[in-house]
Order: structure tokens, then C-alpha cells, then sequence
């Protein structure tokens, strides 16, 4: 009877030590604030953020002497990144019944960090790493539906920022990608819309956050964004993920292997 | 007596030389470095002026960023770039006496 006690009581400990345990967050956003609160940004002057932007597209070579300080000083920024793009959902919790004033400051962070996380994929690319670069690569990927989800228009444009240099980056690494890399890039890009993000989605949000804002005050104006000027950015996102789907597909292999 | 007349008009009125002013010999070196200072300074003031200067980040809102969106795409993702670096303390600063330790271990 003692014993039977003894092992119904430490049942019971375990149970109940497993319930005072915190459920782990399945909201992305959470991760990126922390994230972004441990970012150091680097300088903002455009001859270093063009440099950033080609090498993040893989237009230029990686440049250890003017970037890896940068990568180095915000490792713990991107693991956090990396791992909260691997979360189901990313809910930014914005208060669109602001209308027009909704802070919208997660987009500023967002794009500096994505495009850090692009430098960090091409400096393990050029050491030679080329399994952990993809990873970041798809982090990249991930994290720029994550920053787009229930957004806006301007959601989605600042996530196109962080997106397009992980796709151009790909389609020039295809070629030397192997097979398990390769369905693993491919599986990513199916994952997403064909024009990279849900632009009818956001276009309609937008009406509807401008509509809202109207009711709670008449004297609110704010123009809404061009049709025409949407679709040509969308075409272009579309543009860059079938020039990466076309250098993955199998046929490209063979012209190259001729 | 001829030879003297001659040798008198050799001499040729000549101007005489300025009584030589010690106060204004030792300000000539400071009236000339105040004269370049000058100068500079007009020099700089006016590269100063002339300096295309960054321009400021938009407040972090919907209505602002669309903005700036629809009407100057080019310009979106360098404003959010300068926005970023002004949203958030950097905690890195903000612990460094604490983090000194830790890292002189």
C-alpha cells in the first residue's frame, strides 16, 4: 500500500510540474522584439547599406574587413531571429483603429535585421558553409512572411526588402546547391505565394483600416495606393522566385551539365 | 672746392625711413592668424551651409510610411534604416558597466 502511494504521489509531482511549466509561445512577433531590442544597428549611411545590400544579394563578394564586425556584434539578434521564423504564427498585435497613426516601428527593426540576417548568409556562403547558409537563407525567407502577415501595403513592401536579396541569392548559389538543399529551397518557395506575398490581401486590409478610421474621424485623409504600381512590384517579386525555381528545377542542371 | 661741389651732388633726397613701432611688430603675427581664422571659418560656414543634410526619418506610422511609400518608394528603405537606429535604446550600452566584468573574465 506504501508503495502504491508513494508512486501515485510522484505521478501527481510530475503532472503537476509539467502544468506549472510555461506553455511555449507559438506568436514569432514575441521572439523578434527581443531580437530586435538586442540588435546594435549599424551605421545608416548609404554607401554602407548599399554595400550591405549587394552583398546580401549575392552582387557582391562577402567583405570580412567591413561587414564581419557587424554580423559578429548581432549574433545573438539572429539566432533568436532565426529560430522565432520556425514558429506557426507571427501576430504584430498592430492597432489599426489608429487609422493612419497605428505605430508601425516592428517594419523599421524588421528591415535592418533581415538584412543583416542577408549579410550573415553570404559571409557563411563565402567560408564555405553552404548548408548553414541556405538554413539562414530560408530564415530570411520566412521571416519576411512573418513580417508581411496582416499587414498593410507598407507591411509588404518592407518585407519585399528582406525577401528579394534571399531569392536572388539562391538562384546564383542553385547551381552548387545539392539535391537535399535544393527540395529544401524549393519546399520554402511552395510555401509562398507565387508573387512572393497575398497583395490582394493587403490591398483590401488597407481600404478597410482607411474605411475605420474614416467612421471614427470624417476629417481623416490618406490617399490609397495605386493598383497598377502594386501589381509591378508583385510581378517583379513573382519575377525573382520563378528565376529561382527555374534554376532549381532539374532541367537547368542538365544545360549546365552539357 | 669744386671736387667737394661735386661730391655734395652725389647726395639725392631720399624719404626717410619709419620710426620702427615695437606694439604694432608684436601684433603683426596675431592680426595674421586672426585674418586666417577668420577666413576658415567663413570657409566652413558656408561648406556647412551648402551640405546636403540626411534627411529626417518620418514618424514610425501607418499613414507616414505609406506615404512615403507611394510617393518616394526609392527613399523607403533608407528611412526605415534611420529609424531604426532611433526606435530602441541599445541595451548593449545600456548594461556596459554591468556586462565589464563578464567580459574582463
Amino acid at each position: 500500500m506504501k508503495i502504491v502511494t508513494t508512486i501515485v504521489l510522484a505521478g501527481l509531482m510530475l503532472v503537476a510540474r509539467a502544468d506549472a511549466q510555461a506553455p511555449a509561445t507559438t506568436n514569432a512577433a514575441l521572439r523578434y522584439w527581443m531580437a530586435f531590442a538586442l540588435m546594435k544597428d549599424p551605421p545608416s549611411d548609404q554607401a554602407t547599406m548599399e554595400l550591405f545590400d549587394r552583398v546580401a544579394s549575392g552582387a557582391s563578394a562577402w567583405d570580412e574587413a567591413k561587414l564581419g564586425k557587424f554580423v559578429d556584434d548581432n549574433r545573438e539578434a539572429l539566432q533568436i531571429m532565426q529560430r522565432a521564423t520556425k514558429l506557426p504564427s507571427c501576430d504584430w498585435g498592430l492597432e489599426y483603429e489608429l487609422g493612419p497613426n497605428t505605430p508601425i516601428a516592428h517594419l523599421a527593426k524588421a528591415r535592418v535585421l533581415g538584412r543583416l540576417n542577408g549579410v550573415e548568409a553570404a559571409r557563411l556562403d563565402a567560408r564555405g558553409e553552404r548548408a548553414a547558409a541556405v538554413d539562414v537563407w530560408l530564415a530570411g525567407i520566412r521571416f519576411s512572411q512573418h513580417v508581411a502577415n496582416g499587414g498593410t501595403l507598407i507591411s509588404l513592401l518592407s518585407a519585399r526588402l528582406s525577401l528579394s536579396p534571399a531569392l536572388k541569392s539562391l538562384a546564383r548559389a542553385a547551381p552548387r546547391l545539392d539535391t537535399s538543399e535544393r527540395q529544401q529551397v524549393e519546399a520554402a518557395l511552395r510555401a509562398i505565394p507565387e508573387s512572393g506575398f497575398d497583395w490582394a490581401d493587403a490591398m483590401k486590409r488597407e481600404a478597410e483600416v482607411l474605411a475605420t478610421a474614416k467612421k471614427r474621424d470624417p476629417k481623416i485623409t490618406a490617399p490609397m495606393p495605386n493598383q497598377s504600381s502594386v501589381d509591378k512590384v508583385a510581378n517583379d517579386v513573382r519575377a525573382e522566385r520563378k528565376q529561382l525555381l527555374d534554376a532549381l528545377s532539374p532541367a537547368s542542371g542538365a544545360q549546365r551539365g552539357r | 672746392m669744386d671736387d667737394l661741389e661735386a661730391k655734395l651732388r652725389e647726395f639725392r633726397p631720399r624719404r626717410p625711413a619709419t620710426i620702427p613701432d615695437e606694439r604694432l611688430q608684436l601684433l603683426r603675427g596675431p592680426i595674421w592668424v586672426a585674418a586666417v581664422a577668420a577666413i576658415a571659418a567663413v570657409m566652413l560656414i558656408a561648406s556647412w551651409i551648402e551640405r546636403p543634410r540626411p534627411q529626417p526619418a518620418p514618424a514610425a506610422t501607418l499613414g507616414a510610411l505609406t506615404a512615403l511609400a507611394l510617393e518616394s518608394p526609392d527613399q523607403l528603405d533608407a528611412a526605415l534604416t534611420r529609424m531604426s537606429g532611433t526606435l530602441l535604446p541599445d541595451v548593449h550600452d545600456a548594461l556596459g558597466p554591468a556586462r565589464q566584468p563578464k567580459e574582463s573574465q
